[in-house]
Parts: C-alpha cells; sequence; structure tokens
C-alpha cells in the first residue's frame, strides 16, 4: 500500500482542488497551487525513496508479500516508481508555472484546471506501472479524458473549442484501435496480465493474428505520443490550449505513454513474430517522426506550434530507445534520463512562453524580437533551454541524447545497418533541430524589439524556470549520482 | 431458434450502422448509434454473456452515447448550427472500410482454420466455434456457475484499482461535461453543485 | 593533493563570467576591469602551469581525474602534453589581448564580457579535457558563445553569418558524437571495462576490433567535424561569413583559437586512435590540404575586402597544418603545431589591424585606401612586420613551422619505408613542392596589399586618420614579440612540441620512438 503514496497524493490534492472550487479567489488560488506544487515536490522525493527501496531486498520482499490486488495490477518495480517521481514532478511544475496565467488570463474555474492536472498527472504515474491490460486502458483513458476536458477549458475561444473537438474526436477513435487490440489479444490468450501473455504466446500457431493485434495497440499509443502518422491533433491542440495546457499536455501524455509502451511491448509480445511487427512499425516510426517534426518546425510563426512540431520529434528520438527495450540493457535507462531531461528542458521552454504570453498576449513568433533587451532572464532562460532541447552539453538533453545513441548502438547496430542510418539521422535532425530554436533565441537577441517595455517575470512561472534551468544543469554536473540512480531504477522486473 | 434471432438482431444492426455514418441529421445519427448498441447488447446476451450485454448498455449506449450528445452540443456552440456530416470522403471511407473488414476476415478465417487443425490432432470433440466462444467470452469457467457471482468480488477485490481508476477518469469525464456544458453568456463564480459528490468520490479513490 | 591548477586555468573565466553578472548593467569600467583581470590572472597561472610542465619528459603531465559518471565509465580528466600546454598558453594570451582589444566596445558591454569569458573557458577546456565526455561537452560549449558574440556585436548580414557557423560546426560535432559512442562500445566487452577516457583508449586501440568500413566511417565522423572547425577546403565556406562579419575581437578569437581546436581534435584523436586510416586516408588528406593552401592564397588575392582577405589567408595557413599532420612523421606535426601556434599569433595580429583601421574609416575596400603609410607611419610599421611574418620571413615564427611542414611533407614523399621519424605515407614529393607555390601566393598577395592600402597616391580622404594608439599597440606587442621570439629561437617552444608529436606516433606505430 504504501507504494501508492504517490498516487495517493496526486488524487488528493485534485480532490482538495475540486473542494476548494466553490469560492476560488485570489489568496486560495495562490495558496493551492503553491501547496499543490510543493506537496507534488515532496511526493517526488518519497517516490524517490520508494525506487530506490524497491531495487533492494527488503524491497523485493516487500513486493512479495504486497496484497493481491497491488500484484495483479500494478508493477511493483523500481522503474514505475521512477515514473512516479517523473508524474510528480511534472504536476508540481505545471502548478507552478500555471499560476499567473490563471490569474491573468481566465476568468473562472482556475482551481479546477489545477485539478484536472493532478488527477491526469495521477493517470500518468498509473500508467507507467500499470502490468495488465484493464489498468493500463484506464490509465491511458484517465489521462485522455483529463486531455480532452483540459484542452476545452477555453471554450470561448473558437480555435481552441475546434482544437479540443479534433482532440476528443481523433483521440476516441484512436482508443478504439486500441481497444481494438487490447481485445484480440485477449481473445488470443485468455490472458491480461502482461507477462501471462507473453507465456500464452511463446509457442507457434499464434498466427498472424497477434502481430495485428499489437500493431492495432501501437496506433492507440502512438497517438498519445504523436507518433506519425497519428500526430496531426498536436499543432492545433497545442495552439489552442491554455499555455500551462500545452506544457503539461507535451510533457504528461507523451511520456507515460512511452513508458507504457516500453513496458506493454517489451513484456508481452517478445517472441518472433510480433516483435518484428512492432519493432517495424517502429523503427519507421521514429525515423519519420523526428525528421517531419524538425523540418515542419522550422517553418512555423507561431511558438506554440514550433513548440508542438518540436515535441513531436522528441517524441521520436524517445521512440528510438523505445525501439530497442528488447536488445540493449541501457534503453530503459536512457527512456528514462530522456524523459527527465526532457521534462525539464520543454516545460522550461513553456515557462518562458507563458511568462511572455500572460504580459504581452502573443505567441507569434515576431513579437520574441529583441526580448533580451525587454527581459534578459526570460531571453537567457529561451537560449538555455534551446540549447538543451537541441542536446548540446553541459546540460541533461544532451546527456539524454547521448544515452540514447548508446543504447541504439548497443542493441548491435553494425556498419551500414539500419540501425546506423536511423543514429545518422537522429543526429543531423538534432543539427536541423537548431536552425528553429536559435532561431527564436537569435530573434530576441539580434533584433531590435518593437518597444522597449519590459516583461516582468511573476514570481510562480519564475520559479518554475529556474527549478528547470537547475535540474538541467544538475542532471550534468552532479551526473554520477543523479544518472546512477536513474539507472538502477530504470528496471522492469519481469514475475 | 438462436440463429432467428442472431439474424433478427445483426440486421437491424448493421442497418443502423450504415444510417450513422449516411444521414445528414446528426441528431439522428446520434440516435441510429444508440439504438445499434443497444442490438449489439442483445447480440451479447444471445452469447450467454449476461455481463458483457449490461456493460454494453451501461458504457456504451448510456455513457458514450452521452458524451457524443455533449459532443453535439460543444459543435453547435462553434458553429450554431448543426453539423452536416461531410460526405466527400465516402468513398475512400467505404475502400478502406471494405480492406479492413477483408483483412480481419482473412486474419480470423486464417485463425479458425488454425484451431480447426489443432483440435483435430488432439482429437478434440467439441466444434472449434465453441472453443472460440469459450476464449472470447468470460466463460472460462463451468455453466453451473452464475458469472455475475463470479465477477463482482473480482472487480472489486483483485481489480480494485482500475476499478478506482475508473471513478476518478468520470470524475474528471463530469468535470469537462460541466465545464463544456455551461452556457457561455453565464458568469459564475466558480464551481456550483457538481464538484460536491465527485470530490468525496475522488477523495476515496 | 596537489592544487588542480588546469581545473582552476579552465573555470577561473568561467567565475569571472559569473560575478560579471552580478555587476549592474551600466556599470562598464567594472565589468571591463573585471574582466581583463580574469584574463590576466588566466595568463599568469598558464605561465605557471607552463614552468611547472617538463617540456622534456613527455606524456601527459598536470593531470587530474576524478569519478564522474561510472555507470557508463566517465571520468572528470584533465592533463596536458608538449602540445596542448602551448594552447592553452596561445589561449590565454589571445583572449587577454581580445578582451583588452574589447575596451572600445560600449553595448551591452556585460553580455559582452561574460561571453567572452565562457568562450575562453570552453577553449581552454578542449585543449585540457582527456576524457570524450569532458571534451565534447567543452567543444560544443565553444560554439555557443561566439554564435551569441557574431549574431549581437557584428556586422550588417551577422543573423546570417552566425547561424551559418553554428549550424555548420554542429553537423560536424553531432557525426563526431555519433563516432564517439562507437568508440566507447568498441573500448571494452562488458559495460564495466568500457570508458570514454581518451588516454585509455588510446593504449587498446579499439578501432583495431572494428570492421573496416565502420572503422573507416568513425574516423571519417572526427575528421569532418575537426575539418570543419581548421577550415580545410571544402568545408570552409562558413569561415568567411564568420569573419566578416564578426566584431574584431571575434575574429582574433575565431581564427586565434577556435580553428586550433579542430587541428588539435585530428592531433589528439584521429591520429593517435585511428592511425591505420589516418595513414589510409594521408593522402587524401594531404591533397585537401594542398587545395586548402593554393585556394586559400588565390581567393585572398581576389579580395577587395581586407577582413575577408585575412579570413582567407587563414584557409591557407591552415592547410599548413592539415599537410603537416597528412605526413605523418615528427617534421611534419610539429611543424603543424608550431604553425598552430604561429598562426594564432600572426592572424591575431592580422585582424587586429584590420580593426583598428575599420575603426577609424569605417570601410574595409582595400582600394579604398591609399598612401596611407604616410599618414599612420607607426601602423604601417606594424603592419609589414605582421605581413612578413604572415609570409614567412625567416627570423619570424611563421619560417620555422612553414619549414618543418615542407619537411615534413617531403620526407614523408620521398622515403620508401617507415623511419625513425615517422611513416612514408604521401607517396610522392610534389606535395611539398606544391605548398612551396602556396608560399609564393602567399608573398605576392601580402606585398600587393601592402603596396595598395599604404603605398601609392595619398587619399585625400584619410588625410586626418589618426595613427595607432596606445591601447592598440599595447594589444599587438606581446602577440610581436612572441612572433620574433619563437622565429630566432624556437627551441623552448618546439621541444615539449617534438616530444609529444614522438609520443604520438610512437602511440600510433606501437612503438617507441623516444
Amino acid at each position: 500500500m504504501v507504494y501508492l503514496i504517490p498516487e495517493f497524493l496526486l488524487v488528493l490534492v485534485g480532490a482538495v482542488g475540486l473542494v476548494i472550487a466553490f469560492a476560488p479567489s485570489r489568496p486560495r488560488l495562490r495558496a493551492y497551487s503553491l501547496v499543490g506544487g510543493l506537496t507534488c515536490f515532496g511526493g517526488a522525493v518519497v517516490a524517490g525513496y520508494l525506487a530506490y527501496l524497491a531495487t533492494t531486498d527488503l524491497g523485493a520482499e516487500l513486493a512479495a508479500t504486497a496484497p493481491g490486488y497491488l500484484t495483479t495490477t500494478l508493477a511493483l518495480d523500481p522503474f514505475s516508481r521512477v515514473f512516479a517521481v517523473l508524474s510528480l514532478i511534472v504536476c508540481g511544475l505545471t502548478f507552478l508555472l500555471s499560476k499567473e496565467y490563471l490569474e491573468t488570463r481566465m476568468q473562472d474555474h482556475q482551481p479546477e484546471l489545477l485539478a484536472v492536472i493532478a488527477f491526469a498527472a495521477a493517470g500518468m504515474s498509473f500508467l507507467g506501472s500499470a502490468r495488465e491490460l484493464i489498468t493500463i486502458w484506464f490509465s491511458i483513458e484517465l489521462l485522455s479524458v483529463c486531455g480532452y476536458v483540459l484542452a476545452a477549458f477555453t471554450k470561448d475561444d473558437e480555435r481552441s473549442a475546434e482544437a479540443a473537438l479534433k482532440y476528443f474526436i481523433l483521440g476516441t477513435a484512436s482508443s478504439a484501435f486500441m481497444l481494438f487490440g487490447l481485445s484480440y489479444v485477449y481473445g488470443m490468450t485468455g490472458r491480461l496480465d502482461l507477462v501471462g501473455i507473453m507465456e500464452a504466446t511463446a509457442g507457434d500457431g499464434i498466427g498472424v493474428l497477434l502481430p495485428t493485434a499489437a500493431v492495432l495497440m501501437l496506433v492507440g499509443f502512438g497517438f498519445k505520443v504523436a507518433m506519425v502518422p497519428f500526430h496531426m491533433w498536436c499543432p492545433d491542440v497545442y495552439e489552442g490550449a491554455p499555455t500551462p495546457v500545452t506544457a503539461f499536455l507535451s510533457v504528461g501524455p507523451k511520456l507515460a505513454a512511452l513508458a507504457a509502451l516500453a513496458r506493454v511491448f517489451s513484456t508481452a509480445f517478445p517472441h518472433e513474430v510480433a516483435r518484428v511487427a512492432w519493432e517495424g512499425v517502429l523503427f519507421w516510426g521514429a525515423l519519420i517522426t523526428m525528421t517531419l517534426g524538425n523540418v515542419v518546425a522550422i517553418k512555423q510563426s507561431n511558438i506554440k506550434r514550433m513548440l508542438a512540431y518540436s515535441s513531436i520529434a522528441h517524441a521520436g528520438y524517445m521512440l528510438v530507445a523505445v525501439l530497442v527495450t528488447l536488445r540493449s540493457d541501457l534503453a530503459l535507462s536512457a527512456l528514462a534520463i530522456y524523459a527527465f531531461a526532457y521534462v525539464f528542458m520543454n516545460l522550461g521552454a513553456f515557462a518562458v512562453v507563458t511568462s511572455f504570453s500572460n504580459r504581452t498576449g502573443s505567441d507569434a513568433l515576431h513579437s520574441y524580437n529583441g526580448l533580451a533587451r525587454r527581459s534578459p532572464y526570460l531571453a537567457w532562460a529561451w537560449a538555455f533551454f534551446a540549447l538543451t532541447l537541441v542536446g548540446l552539453p553541459p546540460t541533461a538533453g544532451f546527456l539524454g541524447k547521448a544515452y540514447i545513441i548508446m543504447a541504439a548502438w548497443d542493441a548491435g547496430a553494425t556498419w551500414n545497418s539500419p540501425m546506423f542510418w536511423l543514429l545518422v539521422v537522429l543526429v543531423l535532425n538534432s543539427a536541423i533541430s537548431l536552425a528553429y530554436y536559435m532561431g527564436v533565441a537569435g530573434r530576441m537577441f539580434f533584433k531590435p524589439p518593437a518597444h522597449d517595455d519590459p516583461v516582468p517575470v511573476g514570481g510562480g512561472v519564475g520559479t518554475a524556470i529556474g527549478l528547470c534551468l537547475a535540474g538541467t544543469l544538475l542532471m550534468v554536473l552532479a551526473a554520477g549520482p543523479i544518472i546512477g540512480a536513474i539507472q538502477n531504477g530504470a528496471v522492469f522486473a519481469l514475475h | 431458434m438462436e440463429t432467428l434471432v442472431f439474424f433478427g438482431l445483426a440486421v437491424p444492426i448493421l442497418v443502423l450502422a450504415v444510417v450513422v455514418v449516411t444521414t445528414p441529421h446528426i441528431l439522428r445519427a446520434v440516435v441510429s448509434l444508440f439504438l445499434a448498441l443497444v442490438g449489439v447488447a442483445g447480440l451479447f446476451f444471445l452469447m450467454r454473456a449476461p455481463i458483457l450485454g449490461v456493460m454494453q448498455l451501461m458504457i456504451y449506449a448510456g455513457g458514450v452515447v452521452v458524451l457524443f450528445a455533449f459532443a453535439v452540443m460543444l459543435v453547435r456552440r462553434v458553429t450554431g448550427e448543426f453539423v452536416r456530416q461531410q460526405t466527400g470522403l465516402a468513398g475512400p471511407a467505404l475502400v478502406v472500410g471494405l480492406l479492413f473488414f477483408v483483412v480481419l476476415m482473412g486474419i480470423g478465417s486464417g485463425y479458425l482454420a488454425g484451431l480447426e487443425d489443432e483440435a483435430a490432432a488432439a482429437g478434440s470433440v467439441h466444434p472449434v466455434s465453441r472453443d472460440l466462444a469459450e476464449r472470447l467470452v468470460l466463460t472460462d469457467v463451468p455453466e453451473e456457475i452464475d458469472p455475475v457471482e463470479d465477477f463482482s468480488p473480482v472487480m472489486i477485490r483483485d481489480y480494485v484499482i482500475p476499478f478506482e481508476i475508473a471513478s476518478i477518469l468520470l470524475l474528471v469525464a463530469m468535470i469537462g461535461a460541466v465545464l463544456v456544458g455551461h452556457p457561455l453568456e453565464q458568469k459564475h463564480p466558480g464551481g456550483e453543485i457538481e464538484p460536491e459528490e465527485p470530490a468525496e468520490e475522488g477523495e476515496g479513490a | 593533493m596537489e592544487f588542480p591548477i588546469l581545473s582552476a586555468l579552465t573555470y577561473l573565466p568561467l567565475v569571472g563570467a559569473l560575478i560579471i553578472l552580478f555587476i549592474p548593467r551600466d556599470s562598464h569600467e567594472a565589468i571591463k576591469a573585471t574582466a581583463t583581470s580574469t584574463s590576466a590572472l588566466c595568463l599568469a597561472l598558464a605561465i605557471l602551469a607552463w614552468l611547472a610542465f617538463d617540456n622534456g619528459a613527455g606524456g601527459f603531465q598536470l593531470e587530474e581525474r576524478a569519478e564522474w559518471i561510472p555507470q557508463i565509465g566517465v571520468s572528470y580528466h584533465m592533463g596536458v602534453d608538449g602540445i596542448s600546454m602551448p594552447m592553452v598558453f596561445l589561449t590565454c594570451l589571445v583572449s587577454l589581448v581580445s578582451i583588452a582589444y574589447s575596451w572600445i566596445i560600449n553595448e551591452r558591454v556585460k553580455e559582452y564580457f561574460a561571453l567572452f569569458l565562457l568562450l575562453q573557458t570552453a577553449c581552454v577546456g578542449v585543449f585540457v579535457a582527456l576524457d570524450f565526455f569532458l571534451f565534447y561537452i567543452f567543444w560544443e560549449i565553444s560554439l555557443v558563445p561566439l554564435y551569441f558574440i557574431i549574431g549581437a556585436w557584428g556586422g550588417p548580414n551577422r543573423e546570417y553569418a552566425a547561424i551559418k557557423f553554428f549550424l555548420y560546426t554542429l553537423v560536424g560535432s553531432v557525426l563526431m558524437l555519433l563516432a564517439i559512442v562507437i568508440l566507447y562500445f568498441a573500448s571494452g566487452v562488458t559495460p564495466a571495462d568500457r570508458t570514454f577516457d581518451i588516454v585509455e583508449m588510446i593504449e587498446r586501440q579499439p578501432t583495431a576490433a572494428l570492421a573496416p568500413g565502420l572503422a573507416m566511417a568513425v574516423f571519417v565522423g572526427f575528421f569532418v567535424a575537426f575539418a570543419i572547425k581548421v577550415p580545410c577546403f571544402p568545408f570552409h565556406t562558413w569561415l568567411p561569413d564568420a569573419h566578416v562579419e564578426a566584431p574584431t575581437a571575434g575574429s582574433v578569437i575565431l581564427a586565434g583559437i577556435l580553428l586550433k581546436l579542430g587541428s588539435y581534435g585530428m592531433i589528439r584523436i584521429n591520429m593517435p586512435l585511428m592511425p591505420e586510416q589516418w595513414a589510409l586516408a594521408a593522402p587524401w588528406i594531404g591533397i585537401l590540404a594542398i587545395i586548402s593552401i593554393i585556394y586559400g592564397s588565390l581567393a585572398a588575392m581576389a579580395q577587395s575586402d581586407l577582413k575577408k582577405l585575412i579570413a582567407y589567408s587563414s584557409i591557407g595557413h591552415m592547410g599548413f597544418v592539415t599537410l603537416g599532420l597528412a605526413a605523418m612523421n615528427v617534421q611534419g606535426i610539429s611543424g603543424a603545431v608550431m604553425q598552430m601556434f604561429s598562426h594564432g599569433l600572426i592572424t591575431s595580429c592580422l585582424f587586429l589591424l584590420v580593426g583598428v583601421v575599420y575603426e577609424r574609416a569605417h570601410i574595409r575596400e582595400i582600394d579604398g585606401f591609399g598612401g596611407l603609410g604616410k599618414i599612420t607611419p607607426r601602423y604601417f610599421g606594424v603592419f609589414i612586420f605582421v605581413a612578413l611574418a604572415a609570409l614567412g620571413l625567416p627570423a619570424l615564427s611563421g619560417f620555422v613551422a612553414e619549414l618543418y611542414v615542407l619537411l615534413g611533407a617531403y620526407a614523408s614523399g620521398t622515403m620508401n619505408e617507415v623511419s625513425a621519424e615517422g611513416l612514408a605515407v604521401l607517396g610522392t614529393p610534389w606535395f611539398a613542392y606544391l605548398a612551396i607555390l602556396g608560399i609564393v601566393l602567399t608573398a605576392a598577395y601580402m606585398l600587393w596589399t601592402v603596396q595598395r592600402v599604404f603605398m601609392g597616391e595619398r587619399n585625400e580622404k584619410w588625410a586626418n586618420m589618426p595613427d595607432i594608439n596606445p591601447l592598440e599597440l599595447a594589444c599587438l606587442a606581446p602577440l610581436m614579440a612572441l612572433t620574433l621570439l619563437v622565429g630566432c629561437y624556437p627551441a623552448p617552444l618546439l621541444k615539449p612540441i617534438a616530444t609529444a608529436s614522438m609520443d604520438i606516433l610512437a602511440g600510433a606505430m606501437g612503438t617507441q620512438l623516444r
């Protein structure tokens, strides 16, 4: 039961949000976002301890004696708790960076938005540890429904409402595909737990239905991850949703779906026929996703759309780590490290965007011209996050990318093998991404501003930016302990 | 008799499904969908899977169609009028649908044939369709056991966590429905009645 | 534990940059003074480090080693040998000079000096890092400040030049990252066995275990990254743009130090880690070097913009470095490193001199001047000195370096077997002959430029142009003095370089040369 403290905290934070929604006044919102955020960071520490505990003998003993309702549905392994840390950090940072936006841009329903984010983070955490199909399904649906609700929060805005509707319809369709796949898997094997499915499909005679089912499930996950060609919703929704929501959507559902993807496919489908199918789909999916994301991002004129395409590209990088889960011991470490790095750098970048749009009301790229003179803190923060997102050292983005390359090479790449060329494409992609990330930085530093009004940074979002900066830097400077902890924790329990 | 009932249900379902995608009036589509889903529930009962039948009624006929109704309301808000379905992509949609059907039939029949061989090799006396039925429906147990009685403890004991996740899910869906369904003109100071009861449910999870 | 002098040397500028961040935006003098004194302190430390360094001993000295990411064999490993020590000194010297010259900057002073100090940290870091992770980190950091320096304080077309510079060099370095990972996995069988340590890897020679195609791909990955930085034909096209748009001090540090990072990488990584591939590719590298030399000189001759002319002359001079390395013998490598050092001094002077005249005239068209010799005699004298150094006049540093490179290339082209001094990989003496043609061309365009700017009819437009001022002279003087010193008495510099070159060749050939 103690394992569920992180999830419990998140649900509690959400429930409190609904209670205080009765009479939201400014001080209450401030107190809620602050206390909620701090609770999340505190919970992250607890979850980190649980992750450590799971790697010890004591943890193994606890897992062995855990009650049935836990062991049936959730994997009590280190990775699931590492992912709980991630969910709590995402939730905490989103709370901090939302405060100013809610105060300045939204008239009502402010605590509800934060509450839904907390529920979504709980779904994230559940999805990261789910080990059987029903839990996976409900977690992913919880996450999705929260996403639909969050995207529809600014329904007054026509574009926003349209994007929310698009998100809802496409999301439901992809869920249907996934459910179709899940039911086939269950029908063929009669098992719900991933390990059971693996055991039931060990022999021959399964035929082509299993790979079909696996690929159908991949469609559902691909939608949440925004893998090409299931990425269409992404730019519209990111542009239309409130910026803090966009920040959350670009991180939460994507990472949770990637973690679940890695767990489901490496645990349930390690056998030849199905494996060839999903690895093949993921190979091309990763390659096309990263390239399309980066190339299309260059042409955007709205910073939220640009970051939407950039997040598609990052999904492509992480799919490479998922692709090699069965082939390399480093793959899960790479995925976890990149996930942490991505949380800090992407939320950091979105925090800058939120902070800017709170004061100026604009997301157009040209309005960022000359920001370095108007707000040096925001401009330098953006420059830093841009470099991290490109994957330049000494930042967490570099470490994550290096780990992904290492994992992929470790997976048995040889000269002229497809994996070799995938890696070449990957590194060239990070060079392409420089063009648009630094293009924005160039606007901030090299172009004259339209006017000289300063852009003040609010306390909450400023703190969020500071935390993200610290996170990206510390992951490299204190790499020994931090990476060591993540790497120790990036383990699936196969029981 | 069973065959008769089967066709009695299957034919209307198909007709209604066609109506769902062809009718220009979106509310009519929603109603047709509702009826088709009820028909599918009937099929489940026919296959002696009452739980699935009830689920089908509760979740799809009940929940999902309501969601669709909300979606329709959202659309109405955006455009100010009922949306007419686009039929420009009917041709491609038909092709893709047929293709999917053919592939599934091919794979399914291949799978069935494989099972037949397997069954023949094992000298099984049961017809394959029964094996398949056992695999697809929650009747991996002797028939005398009441599936409902068997099902409920499993749901709230072993699968209590997904059960609770589902409760949070419904809570969020409710918040969403209230938010989206709120008329724009009215400005409310905050949440009204709706957060009250879900809050308790959320804390229980 | 000894005083970690290399770490101090590397991070002192960073500390200076952080201090500058806390100085109020408008107190320009305080910022400039902080930056200059930090940089001067670094130079003092560098001299101390060189005094502590044993020139004749060979191997890596002043080493520092600490665990960093033990899970994947990354350590914090620093050290210098006879090649990196002079380069560290050069970096500190040129940085000090460019920061001192930057006192003329009056716009966004805080950011400017913080970036310059960051750049110094990155460059010193590359020269002292002995772990691939650390090396790569410093290597990439070095791109960032210069991008901002070119983009924010550069000429009219600065944004294009800045992003072009960044993109070109980044494409090279991401390929290098891939190559590093491949080497890492070849360095050991089990995860615990693998290492990112450069010294350790040189001992293990991991490329031997790789398939020939892959080994060559790794070699090319590194070589292209370094060749872009050098820049070697055909990867040079970013350089003229970057130089023309960069502010004077940016050009100085770009030509004086950043280009050397590329050739340093070739010496530190390509040659000792992939000797077989280097020997195979040497003739092709030699051809690229010769093309760079001749193309650079011819292109310089065709320029009408003084700064562009110097930029192209850099391509030509760096061609000598590549040629010396391609020769793969002691003379060649020593000559190449000497040329790196001497070009660092001379080209810094040249860019400073262009900056001096541009500050006054705000044009750089060669034909826009004329007869400056009579108007600004002291400037004329300094320019003549530096131009002569650039064209390789004996008794100045360029001559020693180019002579060694030519000897190396000739020896490598004429000897038939492996000799005690290195390998015979070039196969024909024509490399040396063509390089001599390059020297002649250099002399031609340098003298022609001097003639067009300083001789001839006096252009009345500049009649009131002030002569070179004490600040500028103070910046130029140490560089010129060193040029003369190295030219007349190269032994103290040559000794550590030759020792280290022998170490590298010994590692490459698997024998003991010393």
